[in-house]
């Protein structure tokens, strides 16, 4: 199957922003391959060593002619941004339980707003979020896997996005 | 005239922002039920009226749309208007909702006035029906 690398990951990205401004009133500033600032660098741990205290990571799986799954992972500030917008609650009404609902339900938009925009007319299977509090490993492995990996920032917060797909279902 | 209105989300989130838009939206409300998935609202719908539905698809346990089959089967149930709110935007996926007697479909993430413009569609009031004057503006509404 001959797939667009570029065009995934836009679809992925696009799919980001949406759900960040429309459900979560946040503007994301996505960083690249261009962005070489050291600061930013060792804020969302490109290298993968750096990860903050009071991350937290959102997983998702989905099947269908395409299989893959997803993940989140957020800095403590992005989860209490999004909570305070979503629900306008004041920082001090934030509950876990708050946190943990707004980022599952920004890992489930975001992978369902992906596989629509992906392929409009298939209905792909998508699982229940899993949320945990430090970013886990991605399961799926094999020759033809190919691995996305998005990072954002907005108000000095990071948002972490990668998702692993196959081109072959179950 | 006034709803009953049941919100059946998983996420408490989803259902405090649909409740939100809903009360915002002018809609004379009675009581807004809510449900985290398709087995809560069945138990909501023995105990109380409901005037129209607001679910969502991936739900533990009973799904919206193992919901939706339940409920068209039920000649009790049947009749009640049920707005889809999903992720799962496919067109296959909109066309099985339908199928199964969903009246209103709308896809994650959506604009506080999406939301009502379905419902208005959905209660069988226009915007410039009886509510017309009550309504707030959500346009510029800031969450």
């Amino acid at each position: 199957m001959t797939v667009n690398t570029e065009k995934i990951e836009k679809i992925l990205m696009d799919s980001t922003f949406e759900v960040f401004e429309k459900m979560f009133y946040i503007s994301l500033e996505a960083l690249n391959a261009d962005h070489k600032v050291c600061d930013i660098a060792a804020i969302i741990g490109l290298d993968g060593s750096a990860r903050g205290e009071g991350d937290i990571a959102v997983t998702i799986n989905f099947d269908g002619s395409v299989r893959g799954e997803g993940q989140i992972s957020l800095s403590g500030g992005m989860t209490e941004m999004m909570a305070q917008n979503m629900l306008s609650l004041d920082a001090c009404e934030i509950t876990e339980k708050d946190i943990e609902d707004c980022s599952k339900e920004a890992a489930n938009m975001i992978w369902g707003n992906f596989l629509r925009k992906f392929n409009a007319d298939e209905a792909f299977n998508l699982s229940i979020p899993i949320f945990g509090r430090n970013p886990g490993t991605i399961r799926y492995q094999g020759p033809d896997l190919q691995v996305f990996r998005l990072n954002f920032v907005s108000s000095g917060e990071v948002l972490k996005v990668i998702m692993t797909m196959a081109y072959t279902p179950l | 005239m006034s709803f009953n209105i049941l919100v059946v989300d998983d996420s408490n989130s989803m259902r405090a922002v649909i409740k939100k838009v809903i009360s915002l939206s002018g809609f004379k409300v009675d009581c807004c039920f809510e449900a985290g998935n398709g087995r809560e609202a069945l138990a909501v719908l023995a105990n109380d009226w409901v005037d129209v539905i607001i679910s969502d698809i991936n739900m533990p346990e009973v799904n919206g749309l193992e919901l939706l089959n339940k409920l068209r089967q039920d000649i009790l149930y049947k009749e009640i208007p049920v707005v889809i709110v999903t992720t799962e935007g496919s067109n296959e996926r909109m066309e099985e909702v339908f199928n199964l007697g969903a009246k209103g479909f709308i896809k994650k993430p959506f604009l506080p006035e999406e939301l009502r413009r379905v419902l208005y569609q959905v209660i069988g009031v226009g915007n410039d029906g009886e509510y017309g004057e009550d309504r707030k503006d959500l346009d510029g509404f800031d969450f």
